[in-house]
């Protein structure tokens, strides 16, 4: 269970988030919907600890996070979250196997852990063959799921994913969001994915409108 | 931290081939800049040890230093008749020798300077036994040995030909030649109009001796010697002041006293050196480059040779080259921080990227200080190159020249080797000037890695 409870982000003067009460309950599939600038992101971002929040409070399990210190922080969120971002955000100097075992990198994980760990998911992704390539070197869908592979890879109880169906192509949009699917059946992990595609909306087990700045909880008949 | 140093650079080294053009550039610039300083540094170095390996061979190989302090600085003390004619008496002995003795200095005897008009230098016969042929046998009963600048020397010939007129004394009637001593030629030592060189070469002085050296055997004659000089000398003094007296008749007691006090107390201007020899010529350079210490004016001057004069010269160059190093290490430091800038923020989705894959701040700091130092690593080896390119084509250009032109400098037998190429402590100050640009130039650019900046960056769609 996520719980965010009158949370407020501004940048200098701007409101970018306002009295934001919000609470995910575990397994679900969630989509934050709204408009460019609405504030989505930053949302995601204060749920994933890349920023923080400049009033407010934010639970995860029950685990207030303000609280947490630097190290911890970092550490909390590296087992708890994973975040999806689009294809190019693969770093094309590493290769696929390197970039999915990012986290693992970072985390302080041995090399041959690391790749053990990136083989699995390759697998079970249908990328085992592409491990050794540079990003350059393989196709779109292969990239989105490096990118899940490497959002997965610290088996995150939470993943994130920003936009995932920007600029692609309407078949594309449909993989990525199928891919999706099938890794939250398959982990039964928390997914939430920000994103003003509509076609999101049908696979979502709950929406939450975003706008500017304002949270609406949609409860959604399935 | 928990990132692993390999991997840090592993992903670090990635930036390096992401960003070929700025990498390069930065390289280059650097590369460049102290290159030069380098191969400066690699000829200057060079030129040294083969001039100073050039200077050490009339004396066999070996670094004879006369050294002695003065009471006040720079002004010679002036010693007592007593002392001056006891060859074994050394202003602070005790002192002086244990300083020489921490650079491998022996004490191989003494020189004594009585600074008449032709002024008397004597040394001891231990301090040069080594490495001139001494008549010493063929030395006429009551006859001061001595060893001349030139064959055939006399003081006719000499500067102070005039004042040895007023001794009224022939030069053979005193002296009787043991040898000549080691010197070098009268002018420069300088390569062809134009040459670059010749302003390296510059600080290599002339040592060119116009008198001779009395030379104490243990037999006392240099002694009776001397002891005659000073009586002439004092004889002299007196009748200047009579003189003097006579001119001014006015003169009352308290005036006539403190007169002639004056003037006799310029009879005797003399001092005594300590004769180090030293076999290692580095370590005699270290003896004579000892920062001076103003309290205790300690004086050290080549005996013969001009190794450590040489040496002084060179080591003020390579301060100089310091100066130009430090001004070269902004100038490095504020491009490359420049470059760097750019950099990060063209890396900022990156950055952002790697802060969402549970990267610290700090792990992100030390990536990227790796991916300088890499390129710092990189623009030493191409400095490297430069340099050694600088010092070879020298090399090809001067080497044969040089070499004739310091075997008539220094009258040697044989044609000494040359090199161009030698390190020293400034080599070290260039490696970590290039070293140091990393973390300076990350420190200038801290405010590019801004969190706010970063965040922005993984928003944008
Ligand atoms: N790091 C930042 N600094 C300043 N303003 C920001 C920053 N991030 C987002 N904003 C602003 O906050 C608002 C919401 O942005 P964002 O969360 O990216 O919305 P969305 O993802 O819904 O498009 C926008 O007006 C954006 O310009
Ligand atoms: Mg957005």
């Amino acid at each position: 269970m996520i719980k965010l409870s009158e949370v407020n982000k501004s940048y200098g003067k701007k409101p970018v988030l306002m009295d934001v009460n919000l609470e995910i309950p575990k397994g679900e599939f969630v989509m934050l919907r709204g408009r460019s600038g609405s504030g989505k992101s930053t949302l995601l971002n204060i749920i994933g600890g890349i920023e923080p929040a400049t009033s407010g409070e934010v639970s995860i399990e029950g685990k207030n996070v303000n609280n947490l210190k630097a190290k911890e922080r970092v550490d909390f969120y590296r087992h708890k979250v994973g975040f999806i971002f689009q294809g190019f955000y693969l770093q094309p100097q590493l290769s696929v196997m390197e970039n999915i075992g990012l986290m693992g990198t970072f985390a302080g994980m041995k090399r041959s852990e690391r790749e053990v760990r990136a083989r699995e998911l390759a697998k079970q992704l249908g990328i085992e063959e592409v491990l050794d390539s540079k990003p350059a070197e393989i196709s779109g869908g292969q990239a989105e799921r490096a990118c899940a592979a490497r959002a997965l890879f610290m088996h995150p109880e939470i993943i994130l994913a920003d936009e995932p169906t920007n600029n692609l192509d309407p078949e594309n949009a449909q993989n990525v969001i199928e891919m999706l699917k099938q890794i939250w059946q398959d982990t039964g992990a928390t997914v939430i994915v920000a994103s003003h595609d509509p076609m999101v909306e049908k696979y979502a087990t709950k929406v939450v409108k975003v706008s500017e700045g304002r949270v609406t909880d949609e409860a959604k008949a399935k | 931290m928990k990132l692993r140093l390999s991997d840090a650079i592993r992903i670090s080294w990635s930036s390096v081939g992401g960003h070929k053009v700025r990498s390069l550039l930065t390289i280059v610039t650097i590369a460049i800049l102290f290159g030069v300083v380098l191969g400066v540094n690699f000829v200057l170095q060079g030129l040294e040890d083969t001039v100073v390996a050039a200077s050490v061979v009339p004396t066999a190989g070996k670094v004879y230093i006369e050294s002695q302090y003065y009471v006040t600085s720079g002004a010679p003390s002036t010693m007592t008749e007593e002392e001056i004619l006891n060859p074994d008496f050394v202003k602070r002995r005790v002192e002086l020798e244990a300083d020489a003795d921490e650079y491998g200095g022996k004490l191989v005897g003494v020189k004594t300077s009585f600074n008449d008009r032709p002024p008397v230098e004597i040394i001891s016969v231990e301090a040069v036994e080594e490495y001139i042929e001494l008549d010493l046998a063929g030395v006429p009963e009551g006859k001061v040995p001595v060893l001349v600048p030139w064959k055939g020397f006399s003081y006719d010939e000499a500067m102070y030909g005039m004042q040895a007129e007023e001794l009224q004394r022939n030069f053979e009637d005193d002296f009787y030649v043991v040898g000549v001593m080691p010197m070098t030629e009268k002018g420069r030592l300088e390569l062809g109009v134009g040459n670059p060189l010749n302003f390296l070469l510059s600080s290599v002085p002339s040592n060119y001796a116009y008198y001779p050296v009395l030379i104490d055997d243990g037999s006392g004659v240099v002694q009776k010697y001397l002891k005659e000089r000073i009586d002439i000398h004092r004889q002299k003094q007196e009748e200047k002041f009579a003189e003097m007296v006579v001119a001014d008749p006015e003169m009352d007691e308290e005036d006539y006293r403190d007169t002639y006090n004056y003037i006799m107390s310029q009879a005797i201007q003399a001092d005594r050196a300590a004769i180090f020899q030293f076999d290692d010529p580095q370590k005699a350079i270290a003896y004579a480059l000892q920062p001076y210490d103003y309290a205790n004016y300690l004086m050290q001057q080549d005996l013969f040779s001009n190794t450590i004069s040489v040496a002084r010269s060179f080591a003020g160059l390579k301060n100089m080259l310091v100066v130009i190093e430090v001004i070269l290490l902004i100038v490095a430091v504020v491009i490359a921080s420049l470059t760097f800038g750019h950099m990060i923020d063209q890396d900022a989705a990156t950055i952002a990227l790697y802060r969402a894959m549970g990267a610290t701040k700090l792990q992100i700091l030390l990536i990227y200080l790796c991916y300088l130092v890499e390129l710092c690593i990189l623009a030493l080896g191409v400095c490297l190159v430069i340099a050694l390119g600088i010092a070879g084509v020298t090399a090809l250009m001067n080497a044969g020249e040089l070499s004739q032109k310091l075997q008539k400098f220094y009258r040697l037998a044989e044609a000494p080797r040359v090199w161009f190429v030698a390190l020293n402590w400034v080599t070290w100050t260039v490696v970590g000037a290039v070293l140091v640009i990393a973390p300076v130039t990350l420190i200038l650019a801290d405010r590019h890695f801004s969190a706010r900046n970063i965040a922005r960056k993984l928003k944008e769609d």
